[in-house]
């Protein structure tokens, strides 16, 4: 093996930082573009709940999400062809992050009286999209 | 120019990362979680049979993991870097990094290099 120079050796890490550049372009938007969603969607579905009409706007509103938010998966699963080093781990903190709020907010929401107004629901609506658009700032590509 | 045990930092590159293809294969995985074949194949810019061969050297290596699946009914090959793989490919960066920064080693006395 012929020793590198210090200008060829440059050269290898550049490279190496390109191919990194590489895979942030390619996973980042995909990743981000899925946290986007579903933090956007849960906060529609949060919003919707004040002027649902009963069971049934309930029901709309939550068909709109599971569609956005299936929507979103599909394209997440189809168009990828890498996920960056880490993502893994920072998906997992969004994704639990978020479902915590997520789940915590609806079942107080949903099960009292005193938590039907905008009051309740609008607060909610920032803190349930708030991880996954931190997530998704996290993947975008730099 | 000495690493961490003062020998030259050349003593720490590994042979088998050092090809230029390989090298920038395991660049490539060593960003990615996993990467898709056709992915890295149009990254380094190799042909479908390079690759396959650079990554079967890699695999019996142990540095790089195949899993073969499906994305509906196409089929697709992952590859990943090994924890073995990623620890490789992370101390010849830093034998690079080490050569790269030019740092000379302190003369030994009596000897010649």
């Amino acid at each position: 093996m012929t020793a590198p120079t210090p200008q060829s050796a440059a050269a290898l890490l550049a490279e190496a930082a390109a191919a990194d550049a590489r895979v942030r372009r390619e996973a980042g938007p995909a990743a981000s573009g899925f946290l986007a969603t579903l933090g956007c969607a849960s906060a529609g579905f949060s919003l919707a709940q004040p002027v649902a009409d009963g069971d049934r706007g309930v029901l709309a509103a939550a068909m709109v999400f599971v569609f956005a938010v299936l929507g979103a998966v599909l394209a997440l699963l189809a168009g990828r062809r890498s996920t960056r080093h880490g993502f893994a781990r920072r998906f997992g903190l969004a994704m639990g992050a978020w479902a915590a709020v997520f789940a915590v907010g609806l079942a107080v929401g949903l099960a009292s009286d005193a938590a039907r107004g905008w009051a309740f629901w609008a607060p909610l609506a920032v803190l349930v999209a708030a991880p996954c658009l931190v997530g998704a700032w996290r993947e975008l590509p730099r | 120019m000495s690493g961490p045990r003062g020998v030259h930092p050349r003593h720490e590159l590994d042979e088998l990362i050092h090809a230029p293809v390989r090298f920038s294969v395991m660049a490539t995985l060593a960003s990615a979680d996993e990467a898709e074949f056709g992915f890295v194949r149009d990254g380094v810019q190799v042909s479908d049979s390079m690759l396959s061969k650079t990554v079967s050297a890699l695999e019996k290596a142990g540095y790089v993991e195949v899993r073969k699946g499906y994305v509906g009914k196409r089929p697709r090959t992952w590859l990943r870097l090994s924890r073995r793989g990623r620890e490789a490919f992370g101390a010849h960066v830093a034998a690079l990094r080490a050569i790269a920064d030019g740092a000379v080693p302190p003369a030994q006395p009596g000897t010649s290099r």
